[in-house]
């Protein structure tokens, strides 16, 4: 039945250009950091780990929440508008499938950003020509992002269920990242959940040694907890369709 | 006027004293984390510190804030599908105006209360010299021009596309660049709307690289820029009203 779910939710996507906004809008920091990095090449003297922090600093921080508050935004905005709950909630599948989908598909998109940055971080580095082999730490950055980007899913998910409108829980997102820079500043970053996808992805200190069974175990327990939120919401409230 | 008095009926449940609330408690609890850092020797320049981090603040949150506010604004009349209705009782060039005015005052009014808010802050913790009374009303206005042309901009998205993830990730892109754009040549920044918060800022920093010390130093926004950000601004409102107004209901 979640395979069914997941296909609906897929289908639902189909010819929107939402996706897009992965894939595009993280061509702004890899060109500005790249500037940047090329700006201040005598102070950032550590080749493919500073071009890292200069691609990714302000981008997981200010950028990253944010867009992916706004496909979970669009992800239930499918079901604000139209009449949808009806038809949502009447389905024959069990609503925790119904929210697993959307929640896969969210892990999905924050997958593929990573990927895109990935990408994007090798493709600077090779026209820049930065010399030296490229980090092997990469992939576990990109994945660590990835599972840090689940758990910002999750609570971004609770919040456009809840809030019903598409920009609040957006702007939520941005400030969401801004104080996960301040707890990620002040050493509590692996206790919120904004700062797991900057923490996750080296952003500020591609040096760091994450600490992984709290970083890992944080960002279940917050997805968990926001998952269950949200499937207590959907089982207690009455939906009234707009 | 009746438009206008509608369009704050309208909004009368849709929690944008929350979304306002929102942006000054971020801004607030930014830049309490920001003084709470800096020692006694930064703390001396106090006003002209407050200023110059508020414009920096400034790029990062409003211009999402902005998007929200926007799309807020005209997201009801998509949901509702109510242009078919409205629009066979008033021109679109009105409501279109009547939209852009609720956001002009919702903007002054959030403006307006987070500078006094701020300056109360700064009275409190007994910033050095003068109170900059003047310069603080100059840096409201600016802030709310800067404001409006993204407004402008906001509202002619949310407007044109029923679905607000494209506003809001102009609202993103704008929020990213208006900080990054601190770091382009003086030229670009220009070319960059959002990047106009921190362009017409009052206070600037020198950093001498010799003796590593920072020095402030008041400055006004030259008149080519004030005159390039009208631009910007006609442009997006001409753009966004005449997409607006032949757009088919």
């Amino acid at each position: 039945m979640l395979l069914r779910c997941l296909k609906a939710e897929a289908q639902k996507c189909r010819r929107s250009p939402v996706w897009l906004a992965f894939v595009l809008l993280p061509i702004f920091p890899a060109i500005l950091g790249t500037g940047n990095y090329l700006g201040n090449i005598e102070v950032l003297d550590d080749a493919w780990y500073s071009l890292w922090s200069q691609h990714t600093l302000f981008s997981s921080m200010f950028f990253l929440p944010a867009l992916l508050g706004v496909f979970c935004a669009w992800q239930w905005r499918l079901e604000h508008a139209d009449h949808n709950w009806n038809s949502f909630l009447t389905a024959p599948a069990p609503v925790g499938d119904l929210y697993a989908a959307k929640l896969i598909l969210a892990a999905v998109v924050s997958l593929l950003a990573q990927v895109c940055i990935g990408l994007l971080f090798l493709l600077s580095g090779k026209i820049v020509g930065i010399p030296g082999p490229v980090p092997p730490e990469l992939p576990e950055w990109l994945l660590c992002g990835t599972l840090g980007g689940v758990s910002v899913c999750a609570v971004q998910l609770f919040f456009s269920l809840v809030l019903r409108a598409f920009a609040p829980p957006v702007a939520f997102g941005l400030a969401g990242g801004i104080v996960g820079l301040m707890f990620t500043a002040q050493g509590w970053g692996y206790a919120f959940p904004y700062s797991l996808l900057c923490l996750g992805m080296r952003a500020n200190n591609p040096q760091m040694e994450l600490d992984l069974l709290p970083f890992v175990l944080s960002a279940l327990i917050y997805t968990v907890v926001f998952a269950l939120l949200a499937l207590r919401y959907l089982k207690r409230w009455d939906i009234a369709a707009e | 006027m009746k438009l206008l008095r509608l369009e704050f009926y309208k909004c009368r449940r849709r929690k944008i004293v929350l979304v306002c609330a929102a942006v000054l408690a971020v801004e607030l609890v930014w830049m309490g984390a920001f003084f709470t850092r800096q020692d006694a020797e930064d703390l001396k320049w106090g006003w002209m510190l407050l200023l110059y981090n508020l414009a920096t603040v400034d790029a990062i949150i409003l211009p999402l804030s902005v998007a929200t506010l926007a799309s807020r604004s005209c997201e009801l009349e998509h949901k509702g599908s109510t242009w078919k209705l409205l629009e066979t009782m008033a021109s679109p060039g009105s409501l279109y105006a009547a939209k852009l005015a609720w956001g002009a005052l919702v903007l002054a009014a959030l403006l307006v209360l987070r500078s006094g808010l701020f300056l109360a802050v700064g009275i409190v913790q007994g910033f050095q010299g003068e109170i900059p009374w003047g310069r603080f009303g100059l840096f409201t206005l600016i802030s709310w021009g800067v404001s409006m042309m993204v407004y402008a901009l906001q509202q002619g998205l949310s407007l044109r596309f029923a679905n607000q993830a494209a506003a809001l990730v102009c609202g993103i892109s704008g929020s990213f660049l208006g900080i990054l754009s601190m770091l382009f040549p003086p030229a670009l920044v220009r070319c960059v709307p959002w990047g106009y918060y921190g362009l017409m800022s009052l206070v600037f920093m020198d950093w001498n690289q010799v003796t590593r010390v920072t020095r402030f130093y008041w400055r006004w926004p030259p008149v080519t820029d004030v005159a390039l950000l009208s631009l910007w601004g006609a442009v997006f409102l001409i753009v966004g009203r005449t997409l607006f107004v032949r757009k088919e209901v």
